[in-house]
């Protein structure tokens, strides 16, 4: 190749690194925010779901028709009410990563996080 | 196919094996399936620019086949097969099309590698979810691009000449 | 040439068509679909059958009622709260202490691992402390929680001990000789349950499955591709981060942690896991987690080390093959074993 032609190609190259790595940052930002927004705390009765709330909005709900209440804030989720003997769940805190549970055994009651990026397939 | 043919590819497949196993040894950096910086394919694209575009097919599709044979399984060479073949065929337009540089081609070839990876596992796990991967990929395939498209290309201008171009060209 | 060209033109537009529509369609969060079944109350706790291995629903469910059917059958054995119509359990044999019970073979076969257990720990992991964890767990579970009196502790103790259990194989029968002594699974009952439960998935050639009986979690190979499960362990001082992350495949890993279940008296916290030197809840550490394949063997192990000093507890682990363990202070310090190298991640 002549030195001229190898100098556009050169630049063409360039242009297509510098195209792709806007690509790729862009992509990333994208999915970034969409899975952020995504996230949502799960409440399961007994396997089935009950209640969806998006991690992304602050609150108190009452759940399982008011034996347990939880409290959403800052994109994390806990029990902070529970009618049951020892209170095991209120105990565990917060909890934010994606399959992270707390388990409120009497009432066979679960709130999982699910939807982030954040995700480990087990968290002891 | 003339024994130095013959003899050519089969060094630059075992060099894509060798290459191949020792990125395998690197701890892999970001959970995802089959993640891989596709140091082999220094060999394929220096295949492609020496030799043409039947041999860098062959001596991919050969490699892929004892890698997984060797080191993998059916599934990572399904993947393998799937980037490499999306890959070569990407590569080899971009580069008769006289468009690009090595580097250009090369970047081309390992972003289409990542994505036929991408896309057949969507394919056989049955979810979309996995383009959540896309960026990580793409980027890590334009920085493995630019590295081998470099060393590709000085190994070509040091050994072995654009015989498919001159080839073509008669 | 011009013809290949042709071809491959057309088969490469094919291809990348293809990747871009599997690309382009809908972003949904999560990876593979996994089928999830929950267990309640077995072991006192809440148990997960998880499938990354992209089986049919009904194959699924399938797999989870026969899980179900072993983890009921060993929670029933090995009860010591509640006993079963027609059948003999651990609280039966607590309850007729003194005599011989005839109870199910599989009890007896526990009974045998445990006391191979026992011996392994040099008594760390011992069943035979009923008498003492009564104790606490009365305490735990009264009106005001309250620490039990330490001459109430070592009256009990008396009352402990491998020694005190006859089991005979050929009558098929379980006999305390001491009538004050009682038999206590908890240190090894999960973890032996769900080895059980795991044996039966093996044998019908299930991979890419994950048990977890309340923080005692057995895999099945790996995930359908072929990537490793992940496991966070908390980090004591800020319990909503994680100290660490491991990547397994089929093995089991066994946490215990002082986190789990306690009870507070005055501000202070007693734990559930009582070292027998002590007769108090353990203190060591915060928590201890054993990886190996058997997830008996894991569970056992987790409350031994829980119970030991670090140097003594290293010491046993490097003496098994195919065991691994990772220490957590109250400090957050961290300590493991080599094995692990490959698979751990500080955070």
């Amino acid at each position: 190749m002549d030195s001229r032609k190898r100098r556009t190609t050169l630049v063409r190259d360039l242009v297509l690194i510098a195209v792709l790595l806007c690509l790729g940052i862009g992509l990333l930002v994208v999915l970034r925010s969409h899975n952020r927004t995504g996230a949502y705390a799960v409440v399961m009765v007994q396997n089935r779901e009950i209640a969806r709330y998006s991690l992304a909005v602050d609150g108190v709900y009452d759940i399982n028709g008011g034996t347990n209440k939880i409290e959403i804030k800052d994109g994390r989720v806990r029990m902070i009410e529970a009618a049951c003997p020892n209170h095991l769940c209120i105990r565990q805190g917060w909890i934010r990563f994606e399959n992270q549970s707390i388990v409120c055994l009497p009432n066979r009651l679960s709130v999982i996080v699910r939807g982030t990026d954040d995700s480990y397939d087990y968290v002891l | 196919m003339e024994t130095r043919k013959v003899v050519h590819m089969g060094m630059l497949i075992a060099l894509a094996m060798v290459l191949s196993f020792i990125e395998s040894q690197i701890p892999a950096f970001i959970a995802v399936p089959g993640i891989k910086l596709g140091l082999a394919n220094i060999a394929v694209v220096f295949a492609l620019y020496s030799l043409g575009f039947r041999e860098a097919l062959g001596v991919s599709l050969i490699r892929v086949l004892f890698s997984a044979i060797l080191f993998g399984s059916v599934l990572s060479g399904l993947y393998s097969a799937a980037g490499a073949i999306l890959s070569l065929l990407g590569m080899a337009l971009l580069k008769k099309s006289g468009f690009f540089g090595t580097v250009g081609v090369s970047v081309s070839g390992a972003v289409l590698h990542n994505l036929g990876q991408i896309g057949i596992a969507c394919f056989i796990l049955r979810t979309q979810a996995l383009v959540y991967y896309l960026p990580f990929l793409i980027l890590s395939a334009v920085v493995a691009g630019i590295v081998i498209g470099i060393i590709a290309a000085v190994l070509v201008e040091r050994l072995g000449g654009d015989e498919y171009g001159r080839r073509a060209e008669k | 040439m011009k013809n290949i060209i042709r071809r491959a033109a057309a088969s490469a537009v094919l291809l990348l068509m293809l990747v871009v529509l599997c690309s382009c369609s809908k972003l949904t969060s999560g990876l593979i679909k996994v089928h999830t079944h929950t267990f309640y109350p077995y072991f006192d706790t809440v148990g997960t059958l998880s499938s990354y291995a992209l089986d049919k629903e009904e194959e699924f469910n399938q797999n989870a009622a026969e899980v179900n059917t072993v983890l009921e059958h060993w929670h029933r054995l090995l009860d010591i709260y509640n006993e079963y119509e027609g059948m003999s359990n651990l609280c039966t044999v607590n309850r007729l202490a003194g005599q011989a019970v005839k109870v199910d073979p599989d009890l007896i076969a526990f009974v045998k691992y445990a006391k191979d257990m026992c011996i392994l720990t040099k008594g760390e992991m011992d069943i035979s402390l009923g008498a003492v964890l009564r104790l606490w767990h009365e305490a735990s579970i009264a009106e005001k929680p309250y620490v039990p009196a330490e001459e109430d502790l070592r009256e009990a103790a008396k009352h402990t001990g491998f020694d005190l259990v006859e089991i005979d194989e050929s009558a098929g029968t379980l006999r305390l000789t001491d009538e004050l002594a009682s038999l206590d699974a908890g240190a090894l009952g999960k973890g032996y349950a769900a080895e059980r439960a795991a044996e039966l998935l093996s044998k019908k050639g299930v991979t890419g499955y994950g048990l977890n009986l309340g923080g005692n979690i057995r895999f099945l190979g790996s995930k359908a591709d072929e990537s490793p499960f992940t496991v966070g362990i908390r980090d004591p001082l800020n319990p909503e981060e994680l100290a660490l992350t491991l990547n397994l495949a089929d093995c089991s890993c066994v946490t215990s942690g002082d986190y789990e279940r306690y009870f507070t008296v005055d501000g202070r916290r007693y734990c559930h896991i009582i070292d027998k030197d002590t007769l108090m809840p353990a203190s060591y550490f915060t928590s201890v987690s054993v990886i190996c394949k058997d997830s008996g063997l894991a569970d056992a192990l987790t409350t031994a080390l829980f119970c030991m000093n670090f140097e003594d507890g290293f010491a046993l682990i490097s003496s098994l093959e195919g065991v691994d363990a990772v220490w957590i202070w109250i400090d957050s310090s961290i300590r493991y074993t080599m094995g692990l190298d490959s698979v751990i991640s500080l955070v």
